[in-house]
C-alpha cells in the first residue's frame, strides 16, 4: 500500500467511531439521492456473482487469495 | 453445529438486523421498502424468477444460500421487498482479513419495472460494514459491461485483477 493511500486510510480511521445511525446517514446521501438516481438508469436484470452450470454459487476462495495478494 | 458457531451466528444475526433497520429508517418509505434477512419465503419467492424470459442468470438461491449461510456467520444478506413483491436479493461475506466487505451475488428481480435495488443494497452493506469495522466495500463479478458501467456512474472502482469494483468507506 503506497505512504498517501495508507494516510487517507489512516485520516479516515480518526474520524471514527461513528454510529451507525450516522453511517446510514451518511450512506443514504451518497448512494440514494433522488437527484443522482434520476440520471443513473439501472440495468435491466441486475446481477453480479459466479455460479455453476446448474445455478449453484460459486464462492471460491482463490479469490481471496488474490486480494491478499492485492492488500 | 458447534456452540461456538451458533453463538456466531446469533451474534451476527442482531448486527445485521440493526444494520437493516438502521438503514431502512433512512430511506424514504413512499416506496413501501422492506429491508428483511434472507428466510424461507424469499428464496421461495426467487423461485418465480425462473419463469422469467427477462431473467439473465440461472441462479438457484433457494438451494445455495445454506451453505453460504453455514459457511459465513458474519455475511451479509439482504432481501428487499416493495411491497409484497421480492424486488431483490443480494450475499456477500467479509474478507479474511476483514478489512473490507464483499458483495459476492446480487440479483434484481428481473421483472422489476421500479425501484434502483443497488443504491438501497449498498447502502445497507455500507452500514453492516461500518457495524463489522470494514473500511471498504467490494462488488465481486459483475456479469456484464452494463453493470460494471453501472457500478462505475455510482462511484465504484474496477479492479481487472480479480473482477470486481470497490469503494472506500
Amino acid at each position: 500500500m503506497s505512504k498517501k493511500v495508507k494516510s487517507l486510510n489512516e485520516q479516515r480511521m480518526k474520524k471514527k467511531p461513528r454510529t451507525l445511525e450516522e453511517a446510514a446517514k451518511a450512506a443514504a446521501r451518497r448512494y440514494c439521492d433522488p437527484e443522482l438516481l434520476k440520471t443513473i438508469d439501472e440495468p435491466k436484470g441486475l446481477s453480479s456473482g459466479r455460479s455453476n452450470e446448474s445455478g449453484g454459487f460459486i464462492n471460491e476462495d482463490d479469490t481471496d487469495e488474490k486480494e491478499k495478494d492485492n492488500d | 453445529m458447534l456452540a461456538t458457531h451458533i453463538d456466531a451466528e446469533k451474534r451476527y444475526n442482531e448486527l445485521r438486523k440493526t444494520a437493516l433497520r438502521v438503514i431502512s429508517g433512512q430511506i424514504p418509505s413512499n416506496n413501501k421498502l422492506n429491508f428483511r434477512l434472507i428466510d424461507k419465503p424469499a428464496l421461495l419467492e426467487s423461485q418465480k424468477w425462473n419463469l422469467s424470459q427477462k431473467r439473465l442468470v440461472k441462479w438457484d438461491w433457494f438451494n445455495s444460500y445454506g451453505a453460504f449461510k453455514y459457511r459465513y456467520p458474519k455475511r451479509f444478506e439482504l432481501a428487499l421487498w416493495q411491497e409484497q413483491e421480492l424486488a431483490s436479493l443480494s450475499l456477500g461475506r467479509p474478507t479474511y482479513n476483514g478489512r473490507s466487505l464483499r458483495l459476492d451475488f446480487i440479483e434484481s428481480n428481473p421483472e422489476n419495472t421500479g425501484i434502483k435495488v443497488f443504491p438501497l443494497v449498498i447502502a445497507a452493506m455500507t452500514t453492516y460494514a461500518e457495524a463489522l469495522g470494514a473500511n471498504e466495500l467490494r462488488v465481486m463479478n459483475p456479469i456484464n459491461d452494463d453493470v460494471k458501467q453501472y457500478y462505475q456512474k455510482i462511484g465504484l472502482i474496477y479492479v481487472p485483477k480479480g473482477d470486481y469494483l470497490f469503494t472506500n468507506l
